[in-house]
């Protein structure tokens, strides 16, 4: 990264965070005002996430995963959508079921769903409130447009209800095109995708459709794809609905303000409850802040009361970061393969050998490997075998597990690299896999000679020999 | 003086007679156009050194280096071939020998791989192949004498239109069209290269509008990827030269598929590919498009 660009950064980031302080001392100030001259913040008044004390932390929070998000897309150029827990669950059916996963997703997705499982189980829907770097646009998008005085507009109570079957709607048709076709079908429509993809190749003009009609929803409604258009969120919400951690109101140190209830992105009648149960509970704690009677205990936050009731923030915080980095460091520690096929019945005794592969980039050239294992030729590998990979750009690292009494690694080396008569199709089929340290052709070898010094070498032998040579 | 005159001399004979004598320096795409020209005439040895010498001096040129991969195994095959005792084996030992000389355009080398699978197994099938070389060798009576001997229950559509072509070949006109203009064979099942032969035919014929309509829909039937390769191949083929100056002809080579994508679509990248999902699953990437 040039050092120009470097700076920008991290001039972006301290504006970022200024930003953040100054917001905080700003209004640290305004309600010791309140205080002082006797008024407490008016309800009508109270608007999205307008508390004081765990705001700025997760503000904090938000700007570091977005920040992570878009710098890892666009500074590190990396593959994004491989640490979106969605994909897990798209990719889910398939893996069990076939041992392969879609292009463009791998094991992490699957490490990242269960810690986010695990932090909806313990904190309820805080991923959303938190991390999700499309929740933290469409908030900041609606803060954009109060300070230039566009209120949100409140949906009734009704509506939203009917509104919030939608996602499982949405979440029941991904789900059953994905798992009948095997493919992300809707990867082209995904407005998130397009952005974590830098505009892949497969995004449709549809995309920036759905992508413009969330940015303006998210100016004029509360979170509108969070609260009934993610699919995610349909599949937290049972989980969120048996969540450890839930606010609670005391109703004797309760004012009955109701300002808890108008600071709440998501509509809860957090006034009228004892607990709030609500699965949509993102634990943004926007209510506990707003309360003026806060030290009083008339709005708490925390776990069952044999888990002590109160948390501190600091738990929420350490919980939401340590669930990510234990699953960052899963899927480093534990790599499954992302692609497996097994062929045959495993015999006592078998040897692996362990190849990176340029070439083998996603699912559909992991299928044509397997392909030119599984030929039929004079290069055929007999008996058991069995492919773990993990497909990627450059040169991916394979597994191939072999009965050795039956095969060699070189057989599997041959195996790969070797053009294929396909009798079928009735064509030669040329393999696009080169394996890093492996020349096939015995062309390096004797590379140096210039201007062809091998051209008297008898090429008859070559052609029996068929190059066992590096590897 | 005289010393002067000699040395005058030899330097000119010097410059004359080296560069005649020197071999020439290629590149790898001049050596490996070298050892295309050197497979056209079936020199498949000297062909094998020549890619070697491609990819050695241009590693990074996959082309070079599969087409080496490629005619190794081909040399090996053809070794192996006489002696193949398995049917089975050598059938398919043959087909692909037959795949490779046709991808080169060595037809005479698959004609004897031809005379003996119909020797071995004698079908419309094998009738076919055979008659597709010697048709593609001229050899049009043998052709016509091939399909014309297979018995009524084993004729085609297919055997129909190659046999039609052979017949216009020869100047049969009436019996080629009788063979020829069966529009009950029309059917998408024909497949590309049955209307390919019918739009040959009908060229032959001197029916313009019903070969472009063959061509169109053998155009239909090929898949997008080999689509283009098909066109160019058209538009160079002496056989249909008189078609280029049709008025309909631009419009016939705008033709897009219908059908899909049977295998690896050979696009830029997976991402497009509508077949990602499946991809190499009983199908892999052709060799020749
Ligand atoms: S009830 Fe839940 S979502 Fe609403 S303000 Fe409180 S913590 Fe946030």
């Amino acid at each position: 990264m040039g050092t120009a660009r470097r700076v920008a950064w991290a001039n972006l980031f301290a504006r970022a965070v200024l930003s953040i302080r100054t917001a905080t001392v700003k209004e640290r100030a305004r309600s010791r005002q309140d205080v002082d001259s006797g008024h407490r913040p008016l309800a009508h008044k109270a608007h999205l996430f307008n508390g004081t004390r765990m705001r700025t932390t997760r503000r904090a929070i938000q700007l570091g995963f977005l920040l992570l998000t878009l710098g890892g897309v666009f500074v590190f150029r990396g593959n994004a959508e491989r640490w979106c827990p969605f994909g897990g669950i798209e990719a889910l059916y398939t893996y069990v079921k076939e041992g392969n996963l879609a292009c463009s997703l791998a094991v992490s997705n699957f490490y990242i769903l269960a810690a986010v499982v695990l932090m909806t189980l313990l904190l309820r829907r805080a991923f959303c409130a938190y991390m999700c770097p499309i929740g933290t646009i469409s908030e900041w998008l609606q803060r954009c447009a109060a300070k230039v005085g566009v209120r949100p507009f409140r949906v009734p109570p009704s509506l939203d209800r009917s509104l919030s079957v939608l996602k499982y709607t949405v979440l029941a048709i991904i789900l059953y095109f994905t798992y009948t076709t095997a493919e992300l079908v809707f990867r082209g429509y995904d407005p998130c995708y397009a952005l974590i993809s830098r505009h892949g190749e497969d995004i449709t003009f549809w995309a920036y459709v759905v992508a413009g009609i969330i940015v303006i929803g998210s100016l004029v409604l509360t979170l509108p794809f969070c609260r009934w258009l993610c699919p995610l969120a349909a599949v937290l919400n049972p989980v969120s609905r048996v969540g450890l951690a839930r606010v609670r109101r005391d109703g004797e140190a309760c004012l009955d303000c109701g300002d808890c209830a108008a600071a709440c992105p998501m509509d809860i009648p957090v006034d009228k409850v004892e607990q709030v149960t609500a699965a949509r509970c993102l634990s943004c704690l926007s209510c506990v802040d707003v309360c003026p009677a806060r030290s009083d205990g008339a709005m708490t936050w925390g776990p069952p009361p044999w888990l002590g009731r109160r948390w501190s923030n600091g738990v929420l915080v350490g919980i939401l970061l340590s669930c990510t980095a234990v699953a960052v460091m899963a899927s480093y520690v534990f790599p499954l393969p992302s692609f497996v096929k097994t062929r045959g019945q495993a015999p006592e005794v078998t040897a692996a050998v362990d190849l990176d592969i340029t070439g083998l980039t996603c699912r559909g050239t992991a299928n044509l490997l397997v392909y030119f294992l599984e030929r039929d030729d004079e290069f055929e590998l007999k008996g058991y075998l069995k492919l773990e990979a993990w497909p990627g750009p450059g040169a991916a690292p394979a597994r191939v597990t072999f009965d050795p009494s039956q095969s060699s690694e070189a057989a599997v080396k041959q195996a790969i690299t070797e053009p294929y008569y396909d009798a079928l199709g009735g064509l030669w089929r040329f393999s696009p896999f080169v394996i890093k340290g492996y020349d096939p052709l015995g062309i390096d070898e004797d590379a140096t000679e210039e201007g062809g010094a091998q051209d008297d070498v008898v090429e008859e032998e070559a052609a029996e020999e068929y190059g066992t040579a590096g590897g | 003086m005289n010393r002067i005159v000699t040395l005058c001399l030899l330097a000119g004979w010097v410059s004359i007679v080296a560069p005649v004598h020197a071999k020439p320096i290629r590149d790898a795409a001049g050596e490996f156009a070298a050892g295309k020209a050197l497979l056209a005439h079936a020199d498949f040895e000297e062909a094998l050194k020549t890619f070697k010498t491609a990819a050695r001096k241009d590693a990074e040129n996959q082309e070079y280096a599969q087409q080496y991969a490629l005619l190794r195994q081909v040399i090996k095959l053809r070794k192996d071939c006489p002696r193949e005792q398995d049917p089975e084996r050598w059938l398919k030992t043959a087909g692909a020998l037959r795949a490779y000389y046709y991808d080169h355009q060595i037809h005479a080398e698959a004609l004897p791989l031809d005379q003996e699978r119909y020797r071995r197994q004698p079908s419309a099938e094998s009738a076919v192949l055979l008659a597709e070389t010697q048709l593609a060798l001229g050899r049009n009576s043998e052709a016509a004498e091939t399909l014309g001997n297979l018995p009524d229950g084993q004729t085609s559509a297919r055997v129909g239109v190659l046999h039609g072509l052979a017949l216009a070949r020869l100047g049969r006109i009436d019996e080629a069209k009788k063979l020829a203009e069966k529009p009950e064979m029309e059917t998408d099942e024909a497949g590309p290269l049955y209307f390919l032969d019918l739009a040959r035919v009908r060229v032959l014929l001197g029916n313009a509008r019903g070969a472009l309509y063959a061509l169109t829909r053998s155009f239909q039937l090929t898949p997008p990827s080999q689509l283009d390769a098909l066109k160019s191949q058209v538009k160079v083929n002496a056989e249909f030269s008189s078609l280029l100056e049709h008025p309909d002809f631009a419009q016939v080579l705008k033709t897009s598929s219908r059908v899909e994508e049977s295998g690896c679509s050979k696009g830029p990248s997976c991402g497009q590919c509508p077949k990602r999902a499946t991809c190499g699953q009983g199908k892999a990437q052709k060799s020749d498009d």
